[in-house]
């Protein structure tokens, strides 16, 4: 029985916006559709040498987001007005949260 | 515009999924194992002529360049090698020149089929490319005002 690891969150969690974007083909180019949602997460700084070098760029900020709530790769996180699009999962769901490294969009 | 013309050609050609048919990779999502995404690109092109009309009644000048341009048209997917070998062989069909008329382009025969994925790093996703010489027109309108009654002023500087 693995850990439910989640209840680690709550005393670092505070409110953000999450954009969950659907990505759909039309006339052969893809199109997003946003849904906004508020979650609540950990945000850090991340680790940029950590990042695989073919994603990092060094020019733009990276955050490292921790929450109970699903992140996919290509959505978007609003963090002190600043917009992050995440880049890379960790694999955390089965310890009760999800993780992800989120690249400053432009 | 070319692009959106090839990518007709090759939904029509090989009777492919429309949504799986993307031109460019702006802000695509990565292309997943399994799904048989299809997608075009340009590279370089090369304006061949030049062409101008204006139409007098409509008061419409037409600027048209004839282009000769190199497109890569990637297959992903199981079925990618599949697909590729396909097209190659559609290509000789009388669809193949009816689409070609259709769609207003004119697509060169293809010979070389080059498997990418070892050079995307990866070891499992197929990735098989085409690339083809398409030679198409382009053509921009300007509304320009017809000349009924000439001015015409002679300066003698005698």
């Amino acid at each position: 029985m693995l850990p439910n690891m989640s209840g680690v969150l709550d005393a670092f969690a505070q409110a953000i916006t999450l954009k969950t974007i659907v990505q759909t083909v039309a006339n052969f180019r893809p199109v997003d559709t946003p849904t906004t949602t508020t979650i609540m997460a950990v945000v850090q700084p991340a680790n940029k040498e950590k990042i695989s070098p073919a994603l990092v760029d060094f020019s733009l900020d990276y955050i490292l987001v921790h929450s109970k709530s699903a992140i996919g790769i290509g959505d978007f996180v609003v963090y002190k007005g600043a917009t992050y699009k995440a880049i890379e999962l960790g694999p955390y769901a089965d310890y009760g949260f999800y993780e992800a490294i989120c690249e400053e969009s432009k | 515009m070319s692009l959106d013309a090839l990518a007709a050609y090759v939904r029509d050609l090989l009777v492919y999924d429309a949504s799986l048919i993307v031109i460019g990779r702006e802000n695509l999502n990565r292309v997943t194992s399994g799904r048989g995404y299809i997608l075009i690109d340009e590279l370089v092109s090369t304006p061949m002529g030049r062409r101008y009309a204006y139409n007098g009644t409509t008061e419409v000048e037409q600027f048209v360049l004839d282009v000769k341009g190199a497109f890569t048209i990637d297959f992903f997917g199981d079925s990618a090698a599949a697909n590729a070998k396909k097209f190659r062989l559609l290509q000789s069909s009388e669809k193949s020149f009816e689409l070609q008329r259709t769609n207003g382009i004119c697509v060169g025969h293809t010979t070389t089929i080059t498997d990418l994925k070892s050079l995307d790093g990866n070891q499992f996703n197929p990735r098989f490319q085409i690339v083809v010489n398409v030679v198409s027109s382009e053509a921009a309108t300007v509304s320009t005002l017809r000349i009924d009654t000439a001015v015409v002023q002679i300066i003698n500087n005698e």
